[in-house]
């Protein structure tokens, strides 16, 4: 998974048009502020210009509260940002703007991890928007939530969308890589964590090596296959309660140890190979 | 002529708004940087407005009347917006600039608080005792004589609270206030606190005893079993191979290990259950002084 930060550049940059009104003194800081990383004194600068303009009807407040949510975003205050976006929605004008604003609001959202919140704002605009373009971007963004939460099924269906929005500007080799590595993500067979511990139930470390993860599962088998070992001698010694104290106290821990062990092999190698196919993809689009 | 007098006549009375439009917002006038830092701070923006209200400070070549006000606002935004190593210094800087000034006795009086909410209960013990360059209502003297003994309640010394609450004179001891902490501090004095020794001595009794005893029952009965039974293990050892049972040294050697444990784990425990009263109390009297200050 990308950085939170440069994931949110990469997608609120995707939405957002430079401001256009740096005219103002305040604005212009503002606008140099951002471009040298300096966040806080840009929202201050931003705030300035918004406290002095808020009954005037010439200003566009709109757009400078985009670029305040832009700053909140950038210095990691993601509260901040969805509040400063969703007054630059409320103060839009013009139906297009609105939606463009309603856009940068989902890539706030993605960023800070507000999947749900963000695909129930985007299906809006899906379906509502009357701009193309808002559509088609709506549509990108979806599959790129989707593609964070790893539904790839989802991701394929609102990429697809996005790509017929975008069949005269995208090349078509990049649909079909796209197509390709999404079809590769659903046909790999994810480690199922029940199948895993089920494994390790019957025979220690096997969940272990079925992950892929040899030395572990190797380390459980000889650990627990020596446990079992000293409680069998200690019965056939008929040493009972030897051999009740190693099952209470080495056998329980180590055999429980590995089956739970093996259940989160199972859950941390998905996440893994989720994240890598992720990766790719978003590494493809990257290049819009 | 007339439509060309109409034009002008138009063309006139739009003067005034065109002049308006074109002429830029000065925003970085003082008075137009201070109702900016007012607006922030009403906001709840304390340690951007903290940063206004400087600048507004900076504006003018010496400092403008009134300067004391600003700067005890930047010392309540500091404090508002928990950094109060600033806050105080800020407080301290109105009390080197404007001995004299109206609000000299409230920023003593915050300086104090300030190093109390950085639980720098010493350092705001010691400002507080330093004599007053003012001097200070009724109020404020009780505020601060009330500070003082809260030093000694964070501290967690209760008897010294105690008893610094009772040598107090009316009416500063007849303050409700001052009734509530005396009772906080008699209340501190008297909770039932277990003891560190008694636990020790217990859990080497009986291993686990200790932890019952503060209030860790599932804790102790796994001492009393996990030492018990390394213990039985490393007497069949003995009992059976003699003293050189390899068996009987590595379990009597666990069992050593986990019986110093049950001691020192007892030990700890009741540290943590007498801390955990403690901070109960604490939690209270917090709550009960955040209105007063």
């Amino acid at each position: 998974m990308w950085p939170f930060n440069k994931s949110a550049s990469f997608l609120i940059a995707l939405l957002m048009t430079a401001g256009g009104q740096a005219q103002d003194l305040a604005l212009n800081l503002a606008e140099k502020f951002m471009a040298a990383g300096e966040y806080e004194e840009a929202i201050t600068e931003y705030k300035r210009y918004i406290f002095f303009h808020c009954e005037d009807d010439q200003a566009d407040l709109s757009d400078v509260y985009a670029r305040l949510g832009l700053a909140f975003g950038n210095a990691g205050r993601w509260n901040d940002a969805v509040e400063a976006t969703e007054k630059s929605a409320q103060t839009a004008r013009g139906e297009k703007t609105r939606d463009e604003r309603k856009l940068t609001l989902a890539a706030i959202q993605i960023s800070s991890k507000n999947y749900s919140a963000a695909k129930f704002l985007l299906l809006k605009l899906e379906m509502y928007s009357s701009d193309e373009d808002v559509r088609k971007n709506a549509y990108f963004l979806h599959g790129v939530c989707c593609l964070y939460e790893h539904s790839w099924t989802e991701a394929r269906l609102t990429l697809d969308e996005y790509f017929k929005y975008n069949s005269g500007a995208a090349p078509a080799s990049k649909k079909q890589d796209i197509d390709s590595l999404l079809e590769k993500a659903l046909l790999t067979r994810a480690k199922s964590p029940s199948l895993a511990k089920w494994l390790s139930t019957f025979l220690p470390g096997a969940g272990q090596i079925y992950c892929g993860d040899w030395l572990k599962g190797l380390n459980a088998l000889a650990l627990n296959a020596a446990i079992g070992y000293l409680i069998v001698t200690d019965l056939q010694n008929k040493q009972v309660q030897d051999a009740l104290f190693n099952a209470l106290f080495l056998f329980q821990r180590f055999y429980q140890g590995n089956r739970t062990l093996a259940e989160n092999a199972a859950r941390q190698y998905n996440e893994r190979y989720h994240r890598q196919w992720a990766e790719k993809i978003l590494n493809v689009l990257r290049e819009r | 002529m007339k439509p060309a007098l109409i034009l002008l006549l138009i063309l006139l009375a739009a003067v005034p708004y065109l002049a308006a439009q074109a002429e830029p917002t000065k925003y970085f006038l003082p008075e137009n940087i201070l109702r900016f830092a007012e607006s922030l701070y009403q906001e709840g923006d304390y340690l951007r407005a903290a940063g206004e209200f400087q600048r507004y400070l900076y504006s003018f070549d010496a400092l403008p009347d009134k300067a004391d006000a600003i700067i005890y606002k930047i010392g309540l935004c500091y404090k508002k917006g928990n950094d109060f190593e600033k806050s105080a210094a800020t407080f301290r800087k109105l009390l080197d600039l404007y001995p004299q000034s109206p609000l000299a006795p409230d920023s003593y009086c915050e300086i104090g608080y300030s190093y109390f909410l950085m639980k720098s209960y010493d350092r705001s013990m010691a400002f507080l005792s330093t004599p007053m360059s003012f001097n200070p209502n009724q109020d404020l003297s009780l505020k601060v004589l009330q500070l003082r003994g809260l030093n000694y309640l964070y501290k967690k010394q209760w008897n010294a609270a105690a008893a610094y609450f009772h040598s107090l004179e009316p009416p500063a001891k007849k303050n409700s206030l001052t009734q509530t902490l005396l009772n906080f501090s008699e209340e501190g004095w008297r909770l039932p606190r277990k003891s560190q020794f008694l636990a020790g001595f217990l859990s080497a009794i009986i291993p686990g005893a200790g932890k019952i005893y503060s209030r860790r029952t599932a804790d102790g009965l796994a001492s009393l079993v996990t030492v018990g039974l390394t213990a039985w293990q490393a007497y069949e050892g003995f009992h059976k191979d003699g003293v050189h049972s390899t068996k009987g040294w590595i379990y009597g050697t666990l069992s050593a290990f986990f019986y110093v444990g049950n001691i020192y784990g007892s030990v700890v425990s009741v540290n943590i259950y007498n801390e955990h009263l403690e901070n109960a109390l604490l939690e209270k009297i917090g709550i009960a002084i955040h209105v007063a200050f």
